[in-house]
Formats: C-alpha cells, structure tokens, sequence
C-alpha cells in the first residue's frame, strides 16, 4: 500500500526494546535528578521545533496575516510605500462582491476546477487502467506521462498558446487538415472558447498526477481479488465496479482533494495562456486578484479577492484531514 | 558605482541607440557602469511600483509617458526640478506636461510619437484602392484589400495600455472623451473597429496583438495591407528593405466624416530616476538622462528610436535631414493630447476601462453598448472616488 501521512508506526518488539544500557553515562556524571533530565529533553524538543515554527511564521503566518490586514486598508500608489494605509473597514470586502468581473471570477474559478477536476481522473483513471495492462513500452509510456509534470506551468502556458493560435496555430491546423473545421477557430480570441482552451491546458497538466498515484494504487490490489471475483463470473466492469474501486477508494479520495488544492490557485498557466482574457473572460480568482492588486494596486481588493480563495482553502483543510484519517483508517482495516 | 536602468524598450533600433549611448557614457565617467533590465511592456509599470513599494527602485528608468504621475504619487521619483541644468525652455511643452506631477518635474521625455495608418503600396495599387481618409473609404479600402493570403488592415486590440492608445485617434477625432465613453462618438468608434473584424478585414486575432512587434511582423510579412502603427517602426522596416513613398505609404487615422480634425495622443517614455539609490547615485543618473539633452545625443537617441526630438529647435534641425515620411507625424504630433490630460494619477484605471471594453465588444462577449455602458459606470467610479 502506499505511505500516507500519519502512517501507523512500526510497533514490532525491536523497535521497543529500551536503549542500551544508560547505567554506564550516569555512573561517571553526577547524578541528576529525573524531573531535570526530563526538563532538559522538553527543552531540547522545543528547540529541534523552533525551526519548523519559525518556518510556518515567517513563510505562512505572516503572509496570511498581512493579507487580511491589507484587506481592510484603503491603499493607492500615494500610500504604497508606507507600511500602514488608513483603514477602509469592510470596503474591500463590498468593492470584490459588487464587481461583476471579481464575482464572475469567483465562479469561474469553482467550473474550472470542477471541470478540470472531472476531466483530469477520467483521463487519468483511463491511462493508469491502461498501463496496469501488460503490453510492450508500458514502462517508456509509464515514463513519457509525466513530462508535463517537468514543465514550468509558465512555459506549458506559453505552449498551449502557440497551439491553439488563431492564425497558425497548430490546433486549427490539424483540425483543418482533417475536416474538423472549416476555417481556423478563434481558441484564444472567443470568451468561450477561451475557458475552455485553459480548461484543456490544465487538464492535460494535471493528468500525470492522477495517472502516477491511482497507477500506484492499482498494482496494490491483490490479483487474488481480480481473480476470484472473476471466477465467480464477474465481467471486466464488474471487476472494476466492486472489487478494484472499492480498494483504491481512499486513494482517488485524497487524489482529488489535492486536485482541489491544486487547481483553485492555478496562475502562471493562465497568464502564460490568455493573461485572463479577452475582456476577463477567463480571469480566475489568483489572476483577477494579482491583476487587482498589481495592475490597478488596488491592494485591498486584491487582498479581500485572495482572502475568498484562502476560505475556499481552508474548507478544504479539515476535509483533507478527515477524509485521509478516515480512508487510513479504513485501508489499515483491510490489509488485516 | 553601478547603475541599474530598467525599460521595455525592444525595438532593434532603440536597443541599438540606446547601447551606443550607454557606451558613450561609461566612457566618459569611468567607473560607472549602466546595467540594464528590461521587462515587457504590460509588466514594466508592475514591476516599478512594486519595487517602490518595497523602496528599491531602479536608479534609472523610462517609463511609458502616461504612467509618469502614477509612479510620481509613490514618492520614490527623484524631482528633477532643483536638479543643476534643469530646464524645461525649449521643450515642446505638451511633452514636458506630463513629467509634471504636483507642481514639479520628475523627467525628461525620450521623444514624442504618435500613431498612423501605413500602408503597403504595392497591396493598394494591386487592389486599385487609394489610401483610405474616413471611415467608410476605411471599411471599403479593408474590404477590397483582403484576400485569401492576408487581412485588409491589422491593429491592435490586445489587454493593455497600447489597445487604448490605438483607439484614442478614432474616439478623439471623432469628439469623444475618455471619461464620458458611452456616448455616440465612442459607440461609433467601437463600432467600426468591431465592423473590421465581422468583415473579415481583420483577423480576429489583434485581440492578441501588441503593436509592435506583433502588428508589424503582420505587415512586413505581408499578412495584413495596413497597418495602425507609429514612427518608431521606420528603423526596423528600413533594415528589411521598406522605404517610404516606395514600399510603405503614410496618411493619418481616418476620420470618421470629412472635415474631423485628428486628434492623436502624444505617445512617448519618459526618463526618471528613482528615489531609492544613494545621493552619488542619484547625480550620476541625474547626469545620464541629462546627458541625453545635447544635441548631438538627441539626434542620435531619437533617430534610432524613431520618435521626434521634444526640444524644438532639435526637431526642426532633425527634419530637415530626416525623410518625408515624417511629415504625418510631425503635424499630428505637435499637436497631439497628453493622455493623462485631466485624469493624472487614474489614467491608468480609466484605460483598462476601456481596453476591457474593447475587448468585450471584440470577442463577442458583450454588445458594444453593454461593453461601454459597463465601462462607463467603472469610471465614473474611479473618477470620483
């Protein structure tokens, strides 16, 4: 089975045996008392911790705590290099809700990740069912799916966009070439077809990640399993349907939690493809709040628009946490 | 002592001027040495208020004309008022208004420039088709002008800055204004942009298109028969063999009925310095920019970048021995709006208004009255509060 965090501890008998004899360390130094040694390995543990602390201050707590505090001030380019701004209340907050464009992007941005999310484990499923079979190259085409998990998303963006390129662009080509289309088709150039030209780009990007971690899954069903479901004269759909999902079901569980997670704060790929456009129509939340607060430094609103997204994160915090207690729980039952 | 210069500049022929006089000056102060960061035009303003945020600008930098008081309210411009040799005589001074920010000078122009329509000779006579001076002959011209090998016309309507001062001829000349955009001037012009496109006179595709080089790629590959574009293209379609009254021909932005006056905006970067470096810093940029302001230099920054002198006595010098494929220019530009006319500071937030609006109405996501309406209630919210 795959590690997963939090996986049960290794409790066989050697790994408790006590430590060898300590009798010999406290023959030579004075003797302390235990409640001093006990003091003495808390503070030692505090300190192997201050690193990690410090970590999640500076790199998380901060940041995050900044952010709502900018949420709440009225800034301008006046006020940029100060480090206070005057206090605007909740009007960042009525400004992001009150802007089409801001609540469109809010929306967008929860299609996108459904869409991307659905798209991304059919796809991903699909290839992972198919490199379980056994055919010649499996291993160079296991190999070969993930080069766009090796690509910077920037440049995978600035890829997409030459395909999908109205005048010459690969994708009307092909598409011309083979009648699909009888004159190139505006990818970049439509608001619809733009949604769906990002949509496209990210699926591809995140099919990898579903091929890699449910391919792992897969071979970790037991072939006595398939085996006896299929001698009990289960269908290949059946086999699937009963005995293969039900195993791997936490697996596909946190697969799309950290789907999720990975896909509402989607950016660079954006940028690097329709830069959130034309007129908007594909700004997600991150694109329209970078572009709030770094094209019309409007950094409240771009900070109240990135708070909604840190909302958004948050629910799916505790759910991530539950959801892989709760499938852990679930696979240790039934490796026994 | 380093100095660090941030631009977008990307045109063959500035990068050139520019590095020929970078040389010059390094020469002249030894010790000093100019490094240079350029970023893409629709980051650079970005990155400059980003650095001033963090207080750690650039020493040197040119920033896009209509930016200047944007940058200028974030206090880390260096004034170049009480600078020694500071002058603002001689100038042309519609060019010299927009380095003025509350009272006081923050820069000097590169040069002026604005924009045109220029045209493919050999594709007009092909398709017996006389250069085009209002809007109907415009739409007639693009029409007859397409064929299966390339567009009638290609500008640029891409998510910027440079979509807005593209079509700021066509609104101006027309009587409308930045501020009041969903009035009939602004809907017709919108609408004749959008005609062009539903023609097939113009690829869809300028919703993508910066000016330059994406534009005038288009033109000088032949994919498009005219072209929206300003001076600062001479050098390059010069060293591909273009010349003007042979290969390319220029007329001003049509009208939309004979008899409008063409108002273009004044196009144009400026040079600032930046607040953050230390005082030897500061006179040292302070020496570059102002290093640029002889005459000699002058000539030679303005002819590799295409733009026109902003000293006039420089100009008149310089078009004398220039060609005649200034003369559009020269006319329209003198008289050319500063596009922060009235908006300062908001200039910036009233443009992506409209380049938004531009683009709706493009794409097809919204009508051009519900793309400009939506744009009007977005500045007038910017423009009071």
């Amino acid at each position: 089975m795959m590690s997963l965090p939090g996986e049960v501890p290794d409790v066989s008998p050697a790994a408790r045996e006590p430590r060898a004899a300590p009798d010999r360390v406290t023959r030579v130094r004075p003797r302390r008392s235990g409640a001093g040694i006990e003091r003495r390995q808390r503070l030692a543990g505090w300190l192997f911790l201050v690193p990690a602390i410090a970590y999640v201050l500076f790199a998380f707590a901060v940041p995050t705590l900044y952010n709502i505090v900018l949420s709440f001030e009225k800034s301008s380019p006046a006020v940029i290099g100060n480090f206070t701004a005057p206090f605007a209340g909740v009007g960042n907050y009525r400004q992001v809700f009150a802007d089409p464009t801001s609540t469109s992007a809010i929306l967008r941005t929860l299609t996108f990740t459904a869409g991307s999310l659905l798209g991304q484990f059919v796809i991903g499923f699909a290839i992972a069912l198919l490199f379980n079979l056994r055919f010649p190259g499996r291993s160079f085409g296991r190999a070969l799916i993930i080069v766009p998990w090796l690509l910077p998303l920037i440049v995978t963006g600035v890829i997409f966009k030459f395909l999908f390129q109205l005048e010459g662009g690969a994708v009307n080509q092909v598409l011309m070439a083979v009648g699909l289309a009888s004159h190139p088709i505006d990818w970049l150039d439509n608001p619809h077809l733009g949604f769906l030209s990002i949509l496209i780009a990210n699926i591809w990007l995140g099919v990898p990640f579903f091929v890699v971690l449910l391919y792992s899954a897969l071979q970790d069903v037991p072939v006595q399993l398939k085996e006896a479901a299929h001698l009990d004269g289960a269908g290949p759909w059946q086999r699937l349907r009963y005995v293969v999902v039900p195993i791997i079901l936490p697996v596909i569980e946190v697969v799309l939690l950290l789907g999720f997670v990975f896909t509402v704060k989607v950016f660079d790929l954006v940028i690097g493809l329709t830069d959130g456009g034309p007129a908007n129509s594909t700004q997600l939340i991150t694109t329209w709040s970078y572009n709030l607060s770094f094209q019309q430094f409007s950094f409240g609103a771009g900070a109240a628009l990135n708070n909604v997204l840190l909302m958004l994160a948050l629910v799916c915090a505790p759910l991530y946490l539950f959801v892989s207690r709760h499938s852990l729980q679930r696979s240790v039952g039934s490796d026994r | 002592m380093t100095l660090t210069e941030l631009d977008y500049f990307s045109a063959p022929g500035q990068l050139q001027a520019l590095s020929a006089y970078t040389k010059k000056f390094e020469a002249a102060h030894p010790g000093v040495t100019i490094k240079r960061d350029e970023v893409p035009y629709g980051s650079l303003i970005t990155k400059v208020l980003t650095d001033a945020s963090a207080h750690d600008m650039p020493n040197l930098l040119a920033v896009d004309n209509p930016d200047l008081p944007e940058v200028a309210a974030t206090g880390q411009l260096l004034p170049l008022s009480g600078e020694k040799g500071f002058t603002t005589s001689g100038y042309y001074s519609s060019a010299m208004n927009e380095c003025l920010y509350h009272g006081k000078y923050y820069c000097y122009p590169v040069g002026a420039n604005s924009v045109a329509l220029i045209y493919n000779t050999a594709m007009l006579k092909a398709a017996h088709v006389a250069p085009p001076t209002t809007w109907a002959q415009l739409v007639t011209a693009a029409k007859e002008l397409t064929t299966s090998k390339h567009y009638g016309i290609a500008f640029s309507a891409i998510g910027d800055e440079e979509s807005t001062w593209q079509f700021e001829p066509f609104l101006w000349s027309n009587g409308g204004n930045l501020t009041h955009i969903d009035t009939t001037p602004a809907t017709q012009a919108v609408s004749l942009w959008q005609q062009l496109i539903s023609d097939g006179s113009a690829s869809k595709a300028v919703l993508n298109w910066g000016q330059t080089p994406d534009v005038t790629e288009q033109f000088l590959h032949g994919q498009a028969a005219m072209m929206v574009n300003g001076p600062w293209n001479f050098p390059a379609l010069n060293q591909q063999g273009w010349y003007y009254g042979k290969q390319f021909g220029i007329v001003p932005i049509p009208v939309r009925v004979p008899g409008q006056k063409v108002v273009v905006p004044l196009g144009g970067e400026d040079w600032a310095v930046g607040a953050s470096g230390s005082t030897a810093e500061q006179r040292m940029a302070w020496q570059f920019i102002d290093g640029m302001q002889q005459p000699t230099a002058m000539l030679q920054m303005v002819k590799g970048f295409g733009y026109l002198p902003a000293k006039q006595a420089i100009a008149r010098q310089y078009l004398k021995a220039s060609g005649p494929e200034w003369s559009v220019f020269v006319n329209q530009t003198l008289n050319a709006r500063p596009r922060t006319l009235g908006l300062g500071a908001n200039y910036a937030k009233v443009s992506q208004a409209i380049w938004t609006a531009l683009q709706a109405a493009l794409s097809g996501t919204s009508s051009v009255s519900s793309a400009l309406s939506a744009a009007q209630s977005t500045i007038s919210s910017i423009t009071s509060g």
